[in-house]
């Protein structure tokens, strides 16, 4: 949810924070505190923006089983921006696909920590981490309904944790290593059908600070 | 004394800020610092992550070229760029020499065949300096042994562990702000109008880039005559700005097209966003691939009172298109950043 007190950016006065002015905790509270949270609700990150051209699009192999959910593709790792509680900021997901031939096809999009997107992907039940939907559409358009919202929880967070290595100067003048919250994000599909196969035509992904 | 970058983000108790209330330096004080720090230092996706989906065939090599806006911080950055083999089963198929920027020295990835098995290559990009404003950054693949599918690209400048105190890095020294620390100008102050050169710099810096190497058999094609047009990619993405201030309905976004032109070639390249407003530039003659000025236009802004961040419940989806006006025109890159 949105952390800052008036939910934007509120104008001031540098002046206001200069020699022979008082502090006043009204205005530090606005201007400060305020702008800095929002500033922050507002850094969230578009993470995967893709839209295919026809014929060109993702797809699973031939599906030889209905049950199996086959790997479309792995984008990433993310860095995830974090809430105070250690907590991902939500991820908002658009999904646009079809199938080759006129039967049911179900992508999951799975946010995970590295690695381990298949064995994620092949829950019975897509837990909240794990986004699907489903289509048997031969024509290629966003899916319905247009806005799915993955959520990950603190224990999921804290398997994302690594150190990543980072450099405090040009040409890796200071190396060092800082926490970071890497997600991988991976399409998967399951057809109803082998002669159906899921075809990935458009994938958006965004983090959104959310309600 | 340092300026250090917290790995999470602080929230300051709005309660503890009170008329009459002691200013607590560790609820309030060191908490605003390590926010600022976090805004200025943790990094920043500059390049979501794209699909070109191409093959690139052994012992060839192709360029994909960006135009990007990178936090003026940035030392480091990182490219996630996951490869496929194109023959084979489970075996090593093919190596990959990777290297940024182009014409820079390389660094060779095993690429397995299985799309089960394709892990994303992560590639470390030093900088020689900080980025001063926008900027084209590029990677080059070049498969040896077989040819390999490129997946997907992205890129993000990494974070930062300690900042440098100056109008580059704009980091906080924290122990001015810890416990029996005196409260004067140059705290509160800096805390305060910090926020106004953090608006520039924490930025949603990477909205959407369409990039094919910059060849004329792997751009797109234009080939559709002016005043028709063609569109670039069969779905519209849809884009959301950062809100700022209080009755913002839209923000502004800026782009770059990286195109060609057969010889004697033009045309003209337009973007159109479904809440309206749209922006048109001129492809003029250029036989080598060559980037147009950076443009703007102005799409939805974030709406924080919805549960996906949608202005009036819809994506305000933008179309890209183009047309020649003589010749024609190869359109290898659209980079939409915000500036």
């Amino acid at each position: 949810m949105s952390t800052s007190e008036h939910g934007a950016f509120i104008r001031h006065d540098s002046a206001a924070f200069g020699d022979g002015y008082p502090v006043d905790a009204a205005i530090y509270k606005d201007c400060a505190r305020n702008n800095l949270l929002h500033l922050a609700d507002e850094f969230a990150q578009q993470l995967v923006c893709a839209v295919w051209r026809s014929g060109v699009e993702l797809s699973t192999d031939a599906p030889a089983s209905t049950s199996v959910w086959y790997p479309i593709a792995t984008f990433g790792p993310f860095a995830l921006r974090t809430r105070a509680n250690g907590t991902p900021y939500p991820l908002v997901v658009r999904i646009a696909g079809f199938a080759s031939a006129a039967h049911s096809v179900t992508f999951r999009v799975v946010v995970s920590p590295r690695g381990l997107g298949e064995s994620m992907a092949q829950a019975a039940t897509a837990p909240a981490n794990v986004v699907e939907v489903s289509t048997s559409s031969t024509s290629a358009a966003w899916l319905s309904p247009s806005t799915y919202i993955a959520t990950i929880d603190s224990d999921l967070a804290a398997a994302m944790i690594e150190e990543i290595p980072c450099s405090d100067d040009v040409s890796y003048g200071t190396p060092a290593a800082r926490l970071a919250c890497l997600a991988d994000i991976s399409v998967w599909a399951k057809t109803a059908n082998i002669l159906a196969t899921p075809r990935l035509a458009g994938l958006e992904v965004r983090e959104y600070v959310g309600l | 004394m340092t300026a250090r970058v917290p790995a999470f983000r602080t929230e300051p108790s709005a309660s503890q800020i009170q008329s009459g209330r002691i200013v607590s330096a560790t609820t309030t004080m060191e908490p605003l610092g390590q926010l600022a720090n976090w805004l200025a230092g943790d990094g920043a996706q500059i390049i979501p992550a794209c699909s070109p989906n191409i093959t690139v065939a052994a012992s060839t090599t192709r360029d994909f070229r960006f135009w990007v806006k990178a936090p003026p911080s940035a030392t480091r950055l990182e490219w996630c760029i996951t490869l496929r083999g194109t023959s084979g089963t489970s075996t090593l198929a093919s190596q990959v020499a990777v290297s940024t920027p182009l014409g820079g020295s390389s660094t060779t990835y095993d690429v397995v065949p299985p799309r089960s098995r394709a892990r994303p290559i992560r590639h470390y990009q030093d900088l020689s300096a900080k980025p001063t404003g926008e900027q084209e950054i590029s990677v080059r693949i070049a498969p040896t042994g077989a040819g390999v599918v490129v997946e997907s690209i992205s890129c993000r400048a990494m974070p930062r562990v300690v900042l440098e105190q100056d109008t580059v890095d704009y980091g906080v020294e924290l122990a001015r702000l810890g416990v029996s620390q005196p409260i004067w100008t140059g705290t509160v102050g800096d805390l305060a109008t910090r926020s106004n050169s953090l608006r520039a710099i924490a930025r949603r810096a990477g909205h959407w880039h369409l990039c094919f190497p910059d060849n004329t058999s792997d751009a797109i094609q234009v080939s559709t005559a002016s005043p028709s047009w063609q569109a670039l990619v069969p779905l519209n993405p849809g884009l959301l700005a950062r809100f700022l201030y209080l009755g913002d309905t839209v923000g502004t976004l800026s782009y770059r097209v990286l195109y060609a032109t057969s010889v004697g070639g033009a045309g003209n390249f337009r973007i159109t966003a479904a809440s309206g407003d749209t922006d048109t530039v001129t492809l003029s003659t250029s036989t080598s691939f060559a980037w147009t000025a950076t443009r703007t236009f102005d799409v939805d802004a974030e709406d924080l009172s919805t549960a996906d961040g949608l202005r009036g419940s819809a994506w305000d989806d933008v179309t890209l298109e183009a047309n020649q006006t003589a010749g024609t025109v190869y359109v290898a890159a659209v980079c939409i950043f915000e500036a």
